[in-house]
């Protein structure tokens, strides 16, 4: 290899101490506030009965850890979040596809898709709950409801966007319009999936725990409405942190699945 | 001998809800086998909807279009490959959708990509070819399916100059080694001259057929071909050019 120029070797160095200091930003942020935490309830100035502490959520997770019970509650939440996830890309793949294809039922179910999106599906909880009982059902339901009519939304228009040529080029050369669905619409539409994942990932999330709120007997959720019940905030303020990394190790498991595929 | 292509009284109209546009307006003429022939026009005149209509991705509302069984090959004004596609793979899309991707046919396709200059990029994804080496390998593309009709739509209007004379060259070259039949559809005049042996000059919306000219060099008299570089600076093709130019000028 050439000797790097004087030029050069400055900005490679300026480059990694910019990533540096990012990197040191980031976990300055993160012990600090643990610090400030653990500190002002040490000192008495908060109320660790209310606010918790870093020490006493350790404690609490190796005691629900012993007996196995933060596993299950987890285990349940991501779960759910997973299968929910799954039937909601399965499922507003399948519809946009449908709708790309009948423009005439697209065009008409337009105004009904704007409203299921808008609409807060929280509002719908109760009566899933009286609809489909006390159970998981009605949390993946509910998880469904809250990310499936946005994706199917943005799905369909990232269909209508693909290059009319490129469907031409597939007719031209003799191709039904099924290959156009298989040659053209899927594999365009690879890098518009994985980022409507993305954002489903989150989404159904939410759903599940709103789900676990109303009608659940584990999960993180259900263990959050639990803990303020009989006032042990050292449970909600553990789940909490709990779903905080979690959530962000689902984005970020999608954010590589992008990155192979676009 | 029977003409590849003939065309009969067609007309043609684009419909919108602000009204009717007529777009193409009795086009009569036929291609023998092996010519190359090539259509000019103003912009938005209505070339590509005749290339549209030949191919029969529409239907011509008056008239009819003969093609005598022949097949046909569409080449479009960007290449269109896939990106996601390696270059070989998307040199036999056409086979691979009319399940006909045989030892036979790939053999056939391999040839053609070495022939052309292609065969060190055949595992290569698009993004990695030149402009030109893009539209080499869409004509392969098209010539995979064996077209005994090759229609091109402005096929070089997307490059920048001096690439656009170099594949004008080379596809020209190429289509008459294959000793396919072409129609081409341009808005550029020297290009027209250089690669057609007729020239059709179409009017102005909607468009009419306003002259059809033949174009011979003495140079070929003896049966030979020129490329279409050594075309450009044949003596005759300014006279033509002049000829043509007015032609698209005169209104009406």
């Amino acid at each position: 290899m050439d000797k790097l120029s004087a030029a050069q070797q400055q900005f490679l160095s300026d480059a990694a101490r910019h990533k540096r200091n990012i990197r040191t930003g980031r976990w300055m942020i993160l012990i600090l506030f643990l610090v400030l935490w653990e500190g002002t309830v040490r000192l008495g100035w908060l109320n660790d009965f209310i606010f918790s502490s870093p020490s006493r959520l350790v404690s609490t997770f190796v005691t629900m850890a012993g007996d196995g019970s933060i596993f299950l509650h987890i285990g349940i939440t991501l779960a759910e979040t997973l299968v929910s996830f799954l039937l909601v890309t399965v499922l507003s793949l399948l519809i946009a596809m449908v709708l790309w294809k009948c423009t005439l039922a697209a065009e008409i179910l337009e105004p009904y898709l704007v409203m299921l999106n808008s609409l807060p599906k929280s509002a719908l909880a109760p009566v899933l709950i009286v609809w489909l009982g006390n159970n998981m059902k009605t949390i993946i339901v509910a998880a469904i409801s809250i990310a499936v009519f946005g994706s199917i939304i943005t799905l369909l228009t990232g269909f209508k966007e693909v290059d009319e040529d490129k469907i031409k080029l597939i007719l031209s050369l003799g191709g039904t319009s099924r290959d156009v669905m298989t040659k053209v619409m899927i594999p365009n539409s690879v890098p518009l999936l994985v980022s409507t994942m993305k954002v489903n990932i989150g989404l159904c999330l939410v759903g599940v725990i709103i789900g676990e709120f109303l009608a659940a007997r584990a999960g993180l959720g259900y263990l959050i409405i639990y803990g303020s019940q009989v006032f042990k905030m050292d449970y909600v303020i553990l789940s909490i942190v709990i779903l905080c990394i979690g959530s962000a190790l689902l984005y970020k498991i999608i954010g590589i699945l992008e990155r192979k595929f676009s | 001998m029977e003409p590849v292509l003939e065309l009969r009284r067609v007309g043609y109209s684009y419909h919108s809800l602000g009204g009717e546009t007529e777009t193409l307006q009795n086009i009569s003429f036929s291609i023998q086998p092996g010519e190359f022939v090539a259509i000019v026009g103003p912009s938005g005149c209505g070339k590509s909807t005749l290339l549209s209509l030949i191919c029969g991705l529409l239907k011509p509302e008056q008239g009819e279009i003969l093609i005598n069984g022949a097949r046909i090959g569409y080449m479009l004004q960007k290449d269109h490959l896939l990106e996601w596609r390696t270059v070989y793979r998307n040199t036999v899309l056409g086979l691979e959708m009319a399940h006909q991707l045989n030892e036979k046919n790939e053999e056939r396709v391999r040839t053609m990509l070495a022939t052309y200059g292609l065969a060190d990029f055949a595992d290569s994804y698009p993004s990695s070819l030149s402009g030109g080496m893009r539209q080499r390998a869409a004509l392969i593309r098209t010539l995979a399916m064996e077209p005994e009709l090759l229609l091109l739509d402005e096929p070089f209007s997307a490059l920048d100059y001096q690439t656009r004379l170099e594949v004008g060259d080379d596809i020209g070259s190429i289509i008459r080694r294959e000793g396919k039949t072409a129609l081409l559809v341009t808005h550029d005049l020297s290009e027209a001259i250089s690669l057609g042996s007729r020239v059709i000059i179409l009017s102005h919306r909607p468009a009419r057929i306003k002259k059809i000219l033949p174009i011979s060099f003495s140079a070929e008299a003896d049966g030979s071909r020129l490329s279409p570089l050594e075309r450009r600076n044949a003596p005759e093709f300014s006279s033509y050019f002049q000829q043509i130019w007015k032609e698209v000028r005169e209104h009406g």
